[in-house]
């Protein structure tokens, strides 16, 4: 029979084990080291544009200063400005030592405590802006995790000196974190909006006040806001809309791929809408695409989408014109997506959704075939490789306009017909004897 | 036979017993220890605490104290009864019965003091962003994000800085000759000086503004004029969609003025 004390630790182990469960989840340590990588870059891009706004404030005068909690707390002074220059300067290859994850944990430390203050200091002379507090939360969160385990200079030389990773349950619990806190920003803004102004804030003209006033206190990029104030509809259905997807932010934590970037979307559009019309949040948008974009499915779809060739060109070997078309096509595969053939040397090479086409008709025209089987010539062939090729993208955007096919088809036509006249010199077939077997008799 | 879980009993007696404690040291003895350091007759280190006798009577700070130790206290409270209801036996049961079992502990390798660090650091992070959520208040960099949160009405007021040449006034742009001030935190700072401090103060602070200004001005920073003196000025606008009124407000009230010799 079990002990009384037995019974009351039983409801501490549960508490200690579901808080183990939502807290301490397993993760990937990949996918922690990748999410390093963006951060610390993100922030060092940060660092880079805040340069000169720092060392200036070593100037301003006491008077003006209001000191945050923590400034107070722990009596920060404001340093001279040549030390601040040189903490700034210090602080940026810190930040790079981060990304590439070299001396990782010295590095977020360091970097977490310059970034603290120097990130804070602006905002102890009147007025807290709020752009820029969730990137030292990151900073911190990063500082005591074990981030540097995976896609860092320190997990190479850790592999080389055959040094075992950290243990489990420390790669997960980092990203679901700073996922929660950024959730909480949006969240915290929706209910103090709820809190000081209730219904008025989306029924009342607040919106379309608060559009005007900032034309007359900052310079919005555009006058969008302008044209939406015409609209008392709009403007409300905005106010609305904006204040829903700000409560819905935690919800960015489901689990379901499609729903959350659904609301991502979603999201990211209103505060970029905020920053055509209002005031701009880079940093809050960035770190919204660093953490909430399901990398590791993307990258997923990327390997499965490049190991399997999408289209086969069937060229001409013989034709001096063909190859170096050929070659430019092969140098544009960027995403290694396309397979080429010369119908004289390759023929016997070639995979089997090719069996119905002739070679004769191949050496009159360059063939493309997809991954489908689906057959292409001509204009049409060129149209089909386009959407392989990346720098063909644009290519796109007019080779569906009706008339154009047409245009492009005489086109290739012509040049087709004149490309053994066309004076370029026609380098001797690299057949052997068992492919010269196979060629087909002019 | 059943046997009947006493700890959310003891929880509960564990939280009455400090809510108590409580609230005997937060209702007589630190309003003690606040009126003598307000006296300078207690430790060092706590009269320090307290500066701005000048200014602010004892009721004042002994008031602040009064609504932080009752939000305290029903903090306290709260999270006892939040732990109570978490090692409540159906609490559990019924949480179980939903997500399933919770996987053993000691599936983690992790030693014991690296679980409490993070679990540390996650209870202080999202602790404090929930508390200024719950408070609305502000504790840089956990906050309640409350820009915006207001009604917006039709008038608004602003704060500008004017300088004065040997024959006109122009207004400067803080982003290029007053940095690192920009427009907005000018305003916002000015609005607080204003409301709290003594003119002297706030003729300083101009007085800084016009130093700024000249080092940039002397190293080529902004190309602006040499100023023989520097207004505040409160604006007031009516605001108009088209803004035709922008650069007209319909009030203009200087505030304070400060003359320079160069």
């Amino acid at each position: 029979m079990r002990s009384v004390s037995q019974i009351e630790s039983q409801p501490f182990r549960w508490l200690q084990a579901r808080w183990s469960q939502v807290c301490l989840a397993d993760g990937a340590a990949s996918e922690l080291g990748f999410h390093r990588l963006l951060f610390f870059g993100a922030v060092f891009a940060y660092s880079v544009a805040r340069q000169a706004e720092i060392a200036p404030w070593a100037a301003v005068s006491p008077f003006f200063w209001r000191p945050t909690f923590f400034f107070a707390l722990l009596n920060l002074p404001v340093l001279s400005e040549r030390t601040l220059t040189v903490l700034m300067w210090i602080w940026r290859p810190i930040l790079c030592l981060a990304a590439i994850g070299l001396f990782t944990r010295l590095g977020c430390w360091t970097a977490f405590l310059l970034g603290f203050y120097l990130i804070g200091l602006p905002h102890n002379f009147g007025k807290v802006n709020h752009n820029d507090a969730i990137i030292v939360v990151g900073l911190a969160i990063f500082a005591v995790s074990r981030c540097g385990d995976a896609w860092s200079l320190d997990s190479l030389i850790g592999a080389a000196r055959n040094r075992r990773r950290t243990e489990r349950g420390e790669y997960g619990w980092p990203l679901q974190l700073y996922r929660l806190m950024i959730t909480l920003v949006l969240f915290a803004a929706a209910m103090a909006k709820f809190r000081n102004a209730g219904a008025a804030w989306v029924l009342s003209d607040n919106l379309y006040y608060t559009m005007i006033y900032h034309h007359y206190t900052h310079r919005p990029p555009t006058d969008l806001g302008l044209f939406f104030v015409r609209f008392p509809w709009a403007y409300k259905l905005i106010a609305g809309v904006a204040l829903s997807l700000e409560f819905s932010t935690p919800l960015l934590l489901l689990r379901s791929i499609r729903w959350r970037m659904a609301l991502l979307a979603a999201i990211v559009g209103m505060m970029v809408g905020f920053g055509l019309t209002l005031v701009m949040f880079w940093e809050y948008v960035t770190l919204l695409l660093i953490f909430f974009l399901p990398w590791q499915e993307l990258g997923v779809k990327l390997v499965r989408y490049t190991a399997k060739p999408a289209l086969f060109v069937l060229y001409d070997g013989s034709c001096g014109l063909c190859q170096r078309t050929v070659a430019v096509i092969g140098a544009l595969d960027l995403l290694n997506r396309v397979r080429i053939y010369d119908v004289l040397a390759d023929w016997h090479k070639l995979p089997e959704r090719c069996s119905e086409l002739s070679q004769q008709a191949c050496l009159q025209t360059m063939y493309v075939v997809g991954a489908d089987g689906q057959v292409c010539m001509g204009f049409h062939a060129y149209r089909a490789l386009a959407w392989q090729l990346p720098l063909g993208w644009p290519f796109l955007l007019f080779a569906y306009v009706p008339g154009v096919p047409w245009i492009g088809e005489r086109v290739y036509t012509a040049i087709a017909a004149r490309r053994h006249a066309a004076g370029c010199p026609i380098p001797a077939p690299l057949t052997t004897t068992a492919h010269a077997a196979e060629r087909v008799d002019p | 036979m059943r046997h009947r879980c006493p700890t959310p009993l003891v929880v509960l007696a564990i939280t009455l017993a400090v809510l108590g404690l409580s609230a005997f040291a937060f209702f007589w003895f630190i309003p003690t220890v606040i009126i003598r350091a307000y006296h300078g007759e207690s430790l060092a280190a706590l009269n320090a605490l307290i500066r701005g006798q000048a200014t602010h009577p004892v009721d004042e700070y002994l008031h602040d104290w009064h609504d932080l130790a009752l939000a305290i206290l029903v903090q306290e409270a709260a999270l006892g009864m939040i732990l109570a209801v978490l090692t409540w036996s159906a609490f559990q049961r019924f949480v179980d019965a939903r997500l399933g079992p919770p996987p053993p502990v000691n599936r983690f390798v992790m030693s014991a003091r690296r679980r409490a660090t993070i679990s540390a650091v996650v209870l202080l992070l999202v602790g404090m962003q929930i508390y200024d959520i719950a408070r609305q208040q502000a504790h840089w960099p956990f906050s309640n994000y409350s820009m915006y949160s207001g009604v917006q009405q039709g008038t608004m007021w602003w704060f500008r800085i004017a300088g004065v040449t040997r024959d006109r006034e122009v207004w400067l742009v803080p982003e290029e000759q007053l940095r690192p001030f920009d427009s907005v935190r000018i305003a916002y700072a000015f609005q607080n000086l204003v409301l709290d401090q003594p003119d002297a103060a706030v003729n300083l602070e101009l007085r800084n503004l016009y130093e700024l200004y000249e080092a940039g001005r002397r190293s080529g920073a902004h190309g602006g004029p040499r100023l023989l003196a520097l207004r505040l000025y409160r604006l007031e606008w009516r605001l108009d969609p088209s803004l035709a009124n922008k650069n007209t407000p319909e009030k203009i009230e200087p505030l304070y003025e400060i003359r320079v010799t160069n």
